[in-house]
């Protein structure tokens, strides 16, 4: 009797939880697998057909989608990449010395505090071809900089978006990595030392294996970001140059915004989510993994 | 019993209460605010002199106050239909045309029973809002392209406001410097793609060319479109415009005295001697400089959202904007050389701004930049067109491969 009891309070005390997940995550979710099998119109939400699988036949088979994908799982990678080298790099600099001071740690968060929007618009800035202080600064290097089109060239568009990525996310990666690094007992390196281990040996074999579960983590949730990254996306280079920069959330928004198929881009959506559970999935199996191997 | 009449006398208070009170109340009532998003109360100088005609007609008013909401032009469009597709939106908008034929086939516009034409009778463009024999909106501007010299750069090159294709193209490489002067300007990149295909159809129905034919098949690597692709190119290639800003970057290098000519609306002489008084002198308008007369043409209209819950007062508001009086007011705070009436602009307003006499004068000229048959599907046409474009000013593509693949995929689209 107690034991029904107790389980009927857990039930209780998980409801809210459980219905406010179901609100805010599952019925949004359920409602776009659901759009994606119909030919909604934007513009008349309530005009729609069941079609099947009509828009995903018609999303594999589309000349841009592939592209969209590799343009997508370019982009996710090297900012996934470069964010935890350039947050790793920045957390081992401020794990070191004085150089993990208050002003230190504000300086370096702020990028990631700074509203996407508001990046973006500075970096359009930055960038600008004429009046930008890029080009200036490659100018007075002598380094060229006379009207170089940092989004507009297809060969320049995706690293400069990659940069502006870069900058922004890797803050709070360094600040994760710090945190995770300051958990690691100084004992060991300590010990390590007096065991004449170089500090890269220290590193590779002490520090690295104690923090693989936060890097694991982090790299997960980069990775979802990236894949749905629209933002500074959509304000630095809307897709374009060539659809150099168009990833799946970019395709995503014209179609349901621009061309007014918010089934087919519910497809795409579905598509993108997919994705990120197959990212979750492999964590999943690689943290598993680890933990076995402990 | 008792009970009864205590009852009986706390209705009758109540009901006699009421009696007086009510017509008090609708005597007093506030008035009803409604709802009007035009992106150019956003725009610098006329923004704000739209504003002040929209108090005007608030302070002339017991029953109704118009709210004015803006977003910017890039995502106009975009933010307003989307918002009207869920059932909201402001209760009346300003719309452009290919935008409203979306607006309308979605039935998101309501039909303008009972709206009085102006004294001076309607404009013949405003015909184009006649769908279906039934009004679905009124004309708020329409204005074409012409070409804006700054007399002083060229004259500084012993030139003129160029009349010819030739003298055009003689004229940007003599004004160009480097990059700290540009001989002409027009948008190149993907962030700007709905001003893009205005400037780019400039190009193509100057040399002839057109979006579709008139059954409505894609005419896109027909002859004329890819000589004024090449020429096009010709332009970005040799740096006569400054590659890879947006118009108001560019706009705001004209004004800055940096670029010599602008191939731009009507709108545009009003906000360059606004942002530059000292450039109005400096100004001359001669017509689109292409091998025909024929140029790109903007045609904006007032529409009543269909989902708006205040119909009445929303015509309310557009028969007043379409009052004689209110028309010239609007040209004179706007600056327009053509309206929703047929009238020209007031004297006094030509006398300010001289360029709309020019803009008038070419306004037959104009064409809308609409793929004639396919309309609906501008927006798509419009992206695959420019996608193309983009690949032949900076991947090497041929114009003709590059056109032809546009033409491929458009013919795909409109399953012709």
């Amino acid at each position: 009797m107690l034991k029904i009891s107790a389980k009927l309070t857990n039930w209780f005390l998980l409801g809210p939880a459980f219905l406010f997940l179901a609100v805010i995550l599952g019925f949004p979710l359920l409602r776009g697998l659901q759009l994606s099998f119909t030919d909604t119109p934007t513009l008349n939400p309530t005009e729609s057909t069941y079609v099947g699988l009509a828009n995903y036949s018609n999303l594999f088979s589309s000349s841009s989608f592939l592209p969209a994908l590799i343009v997508t799982i370019i982009y996710a990678s090297i900012a996934v990449i470069g964010a935890l080298i350039v947050g790793m790099t920045t957390a081992l600099i401020m794990n070191r010395t004085a150089a993990s001071k208050f002003w230190v740690r504000t300086f370096v968060t702020l990028p990631w505090a700074a509203p996407p929007v508001a990046v973006a618009l500075i970096f359009l800035w930055i960038f600008n071809p004429q009046n930008g202080v890029a080009n200036y600064a490659l100018r007075v290097l002598g380094l060229g900089g006379n009207g170089t089109q940092w989004f507009s060239n297809p060969s320049l568009a995706m690293p400069a978006l990659l940069l502006v990525t870069i900058w922004m996310t890797f803050p709070l990666t360094s600040l994760i990595f710090l945190a995770a690094l300051q958990s690691v007992p100084k004992e060991l390196s300590e010990s390590a030392m007096i065991d004449g281990a170089s500090s890269r040996k220290i590193l590779w074999h002490i520090t690295f294996p104690i923090i693989r579960p936060t890097i694991y983590v982090m790299t997960l949730l980069l990775s979802i970001w990236a894949l749905r990254r629209f933002d500074i996306i959509w304000i630095l280079t809307e897709g374009g140059p060539v659809e150099k920069t168009t990833t799946l959330v970019i395709k995503l928004y014209r179609e349901a915004f621009y061309y007014s198929r918010l089934g087919s881009a519910a497809a795409m959506g579905m598509v993108g989510f997919a994705l990120s559970v197959l990212l979750t999935f492999v964590y999943f199996r690689a943290n598993k993994k680890v933990e076995e191997s402990m | 019993m008792k009970i009864n009449k205590i009852t009986g006398s706390i209705a009758s208070a109540i009901l006699a209460i009421g009696l007086v009170t009510v017509p008090t109340s609708i005597a007093n009532a506030a008035p009803v605010e409604i709802t009007y998003s035009n992106w150019q109360f956003a725009e610098p100088g006329r923004g704000e002199a739209l504003q002040k005609l929209i108090d005007e007609y608030n302070a002339s008013q017991t029953k109704i106050k118009v709210k004015s909401i803006s977003y910017p032009y890039a995502s106009y469009a975009t933010t307003i239909l989307t918002q009207m597709g869920a059932r909201s939106g402001p209760d009346v908008v300003n719309l452009d045309y290919d935008v409203f034929l979306r607006a309308n086939q979605a039935r998101l516009v309501s039909p303008m029973t009972g709206i009085v034409a102006p004294k001076a009778g309607w404009a013949s463009y405003d015909s184009n809002y006649n769908i279906n024999k039934k009004r679905m909106g009124v004309t708020w501007q329409s204005t074409g392209y012409s070409l804006i010299c700054n007399k002083k750069l060229l004259a500084a090159e012993g030139l003129t406001c160029p009349k010819t294709y030739e003298q055009f193209k003689a004229a940007a490489a003599a004004t160009t410097k480097g990059s700290t002067q540009y001989g002409f300007a027009f948008r190149n990149t993907m962030t700007q793609t709905s001003g893009w295909w205005f400037d780019l159809s400039n190009f193509v129905f100057g040399f002839g060319g057109r979006w579709t034919d008139a059954k409505g098949n894609p005419t896109i690597n027909s002859a004329a479109v890819q000589k004024a692709v090449t020429e096009y190119k010709d332009f970005f290639d040799k740096k006569y415009i400054p590659q890879g800003l947006t118009a108001t970057e560019y706009r705001r290098l004209f004004w800055e005295e940096k670029i010599a000519m602008n191939l731009d609306n009507g709108s545009l002489p009003t906000i360059f001697s606004g942002e530059n008084p000292g450039l109005k002198e400096n100004l001359v308008i001669e017509k689109s400089p292409f091998p025909t007369d024929k140029n790109a043409q903007i045609l904006i209209g007032t529409h009543i959202n269909a989902n708006s819950k205040k119909q009445v007062q929303g015509r309310a508001f557009v028969n007043w904007l379409v009052t004689n009086a209110t028309q010239a007011k609007l040209m004179e705070a706007m600056t327009l050389e053509a309206a929703a009436w047929k009238s020209p602009p007031p004297a006094a307003l030509v006398a300010r701004a001289p360029w709309l006499k020019d803009y008038q004068k070419y306004a037959s000229n104009g064409l809308l930049v609409l793929p004639v048959g396919a309309e609906l599907a501008t927006e798509e046409i419009r992206t695959i067109v420019l996608t193309q474009v983009d690949k032949i000013l900076r991947s090497g593509v041929t114009v003709k491969d590059g056109l032809d693949e546009a033409q491929k995929k458009v013919k795909e689209l409109l399953g012709k």
